[in-house]
């Protein structure tokens, strides 16, 4: 059986996360403005793509470019995509101007062409002039999750390399309908936005292997937490990092020694791409051969995301 | 491990069922009608059915907020299932392919909160996101172990029961339904207004003067099992989902190249993978759209795959309207009933041969044994797949 593992990541949040290194050292508590910290795009994104852009799509272009050049990867077999509700900003633009339209005018297109869900991974193989497969995933807190297993199904199926992201931008109405739905507002105010690109490969020099990932019920994550690592013969106490998100849920109450990372980087359903970029960096950084991570993501009362990484 | 087709359901504007798409099928009679719509009447392939009366059809509660994209999934999902029983211990999946979710009710939040400064139907916008709908089709099948939502344009359906074969043949599940669906909403009819690819008229697909597209709305879903879940089913083998690949275009965010370059490189894939010949294709469902863009370069691509091989070819986007996201799925149902009923369905509205290729397009309803069909869905950001299926 082919194994996963990741060759590179690069991350856009509301922290100093860009082509930084060690991201779990950034333990500087909860954080205060969530708004997010963007890269000088012009390195990465030709002019004219900067202006037609959204957020969502610049930051997605300039992270997946620069996840292409650390990894020093030429082809890739796949670009997959995880986002929970798309191009938010582009789909609100062109619903004001449909709805305000006279009868018989002309509606500037742009913002419909823009709001493709599939947008984002169809212009990363536009940029990167990639012919192959190219998908997104779209289950709102899950999105990353089956992205992930959709991209190591590629690889098992015999793909060198493939390029992962998770992604997703916030826009006002988010808040409103967080507060239609009686959201509590320490949860509101922690709607985010960001981005995480890897590319993963069959092989790579730093040897940290996505093991495993799984769709459990949030009833019970440790009962399954357990049995995911047993499978693998590990032992909960014996992890060097466990990550864990929320989504549609207000807290974690978790037996297990854990790092919050939604609390550095705000909620957004793509999230945990950010827990696995966190995941990743411990290992690289702080692990040796046989050490493993897990990120735990909370999509909601029904599903929680595991994904369990192991340095070989 | 094989992904064999057992059960089919579709929704269009030929009607709802198998059946009914069949019978309309045969007497060459669209479903595409003049609508009213908010800006003017368009030519649309509507099923002609409310939400309520959906929602009666479906026994659901007349308040339910779900949205249409929801209502026209589950009727077609119940009949791709049918009597399957989905309460056993085996890992049992769904996938669907859409991109309009709950858009039509998201329109009305925003049309009372920008036409009368009202935000009181905000409400409108929870079911608004692809996953919500796909997880209240799951909840109705009863499906837990694996819910998942591709959004790819309109190539998503195609997509979904892509990536389900993939995940039986890999083992990872023993069955799935797989499919789409995209319902009729202002935002698409607008949006493809704005691209200037709508037609007035028919649409008339591989016609050197087509013009352009109708929309349709609609739902398309099969069953796929592998043979321990068939053993649990006893359900019947329609057919064999035997070859599939997705590639991208790259060429340009809406238009596809010339040569069909992402078209190609999907067909050849998927018959390698399918282990079979250009050759041995019996019938291509086309993605025919009827935009200049669209056929031409899919033209060009089958062309270049099927050399001087004589295929009986159709698009059958004249009878339903191009149903975006579901497309794919509705036109594996039509493949697998090709392969059931031994036949071609006829290309409607063609009269002139395209320049730009010496192939034509079958406009006669065509009686003939089909082994194996070849489905083609190309989308938006150059996404491209081809399906191809086949006799069990």
């Amino acid at each position: 059986m082919r194994k996963v593992f990741i060759q590179s990541a690069v991350s856009i949040t509301c922290q100093p996360s860009f082509l930084n290194e060690n991201l779990y050292e950034l333990k500087i508590g909860k954080a205060n403005d969530l708004a997010l910290l963007e890269p000088n795009y012009k390195d990465f994104i030709p002019p004219a793509m900067i202006r037609r852009a959204s957020k969502m799509m610049k930051m997605s272009l300039a992270s997946s470019q620069a996840c292409m050049q650390q990894a020093g990867v030429e082809d890739l077999g796949a670009i997959i995509v995880g986002s929970g509700l798309g191009c938010l900003m582009d789909t609100e633009k062109f619903l004001k101007s449909s709805i305000l339209a006279e009868e018989g005018s002309l509606i500037p297109p742009l913002s419909f062409i823009q709001s493709g869900h599939n947008s984002v991974s169809g212009q990363i193989a536009l940029q990167l002039k990639n012919q192959r497969y190219n998908m997104t995933h779209v289950q709102k807190g899950l999105s990353f999750e089956y992205a992930l297993m959709d991209a190591m199904l590629r690889i098992k199926e015999g793909d060198q390399a493939v390029m992962l992201g998770g992604v997703d931008e916030k826009i006002d109405v988010l808040d409103e309908l967080a507060k239609a739905v009686d959201w509590p507002e320490d949860m509101r105010n922690e709607l985010a936005e960001g981005c995480s690109f890897f590319v993963l490969k069959d092989e790579s020099d730093a040897g940290i292997e996505v093991a495993d990932v799984k769709i459990v019920s949030t009833s019970k994550i440790e009962v399954e937490l357990e049995a995911l690592l047993q499978a693998h013969d590990l032992r909960v106490d014996d992890s060097i990092g466990n990550f864990v998100g929320l989504n549609e849920v207000q807290e974690a109450d978790l037996d297990i020694n854990h790092q919050l990372y939604t609390q550095w980087i705000g909620r957004y359903f793509s999230s945990s791409a950010f827990g696995f970029h966190l995941a990743y960096d411990k290992l690289k950084n702080e692990g040796k051969a046989g050490d493993f991570s897990v990120v735990i993501n909370l999509s909601n009362a029904q599903y929680t995301g595991l994904t369990l990484l192991r340095r070989v | 491990m094989e992904a064999f087709v057992t059960g089919m359901g579709v929704v269009t504007a030929l009607g709802i069922g198998v059946e009914e798409n069949l019978r309309a099928l045969k007497a060459a009679k669209t479903g595409v009608t003049l609508f009213k719509t908010n800006k003017g009447p368009k030519l649309k392939g509507g099923l002609l059915k409310s939400d309520e009366e959906l929602k009666t059809l479906l026994g659901l509660d007349a308040e339910a907020q779900v949205p249409r994209t929801g209502l026209i999934a589950m009727l077609a999902c119940k009949e791709a299932i049918a009597e399957t029983d989905l309460d056993q211990d085996l890992r049992t999946g769904f996938i669907n392919g859409t991109t309009t979710g709950g858009m039509d009710l998201s329109e009305r939040h925003f049309q009372s909160l920008y036409m009368r400064q009202d935000p009181t139907q905000i409400r409108n916008l929870l079911t608004h996101d692809l996953g919500t709908v796909t997880d209240m089709v799951a909840q109705l099948l009863g499906i837990t172990h694996y819910v998942n939502t591709l959004s790819t344009a309109c190539s998503s359906a195609a997509n979904a029961i892509m990536l389900g074969a993939r995940m039986i043949k890999a083992g990872m599940l023993d069955r799935v339904v797989v499919g789409g669906t995209d319902a009729l909403t202002d935002f698409t009819v607008d949006g493809f207004g704005s691209l200037m690819i709508y037609d007035t008229e028919y649409c008339r697909p591989f016609d050197e003067n087509r013009v352009g597209l109708n929309l349709g709305e609609g739902a398309g879903f099969l069953l796929l099992e592998n043979e321990k879940s068939l053993a649990a089913s006893g359900n019947k083998k329609m057919g064999v989902c035997k070859g599939w690949a997705n590639t991208n275009d790259a060429y340009h965010q809406t238009g596809t190249s010339p040569e069909g370059n992402g078209a190609y490189l999907a067909m050849q894939e998927s018959l390698k993978l399918a282990g079979l010949q250009a050759a041995d294709i019996d019938y291509l469902n086309a993605h025919g759209t009827a935009t200049k863009n669209n056929d031409n370069s899919e033209l060009s691509a089958i062309d270049r795959v099927f050399g001087d091989l004589d295929l009986s070819f159709s698009s059958t986007k004249a009878y339903t309207g191009h149903t975006l996201a579901a497309a794919g799925g509705v036109e594996a149902v039509y493949s697998i009933m090709s392969i059931q009923n031994g036949c071609v369905f006829p290309n409607l509205h063609w009269k002139d041969k395209m320049t730009s290729s010496e192939r034509t397009p079958t406009t006669e309803w065509e009686n003939k044994e089909i082994n194996a069909v070849m489905s083609n869905s190309f989308g938006f950001g150059g996404n491209s797949t081809s399906l191809i299926f086949t006799k069990a």
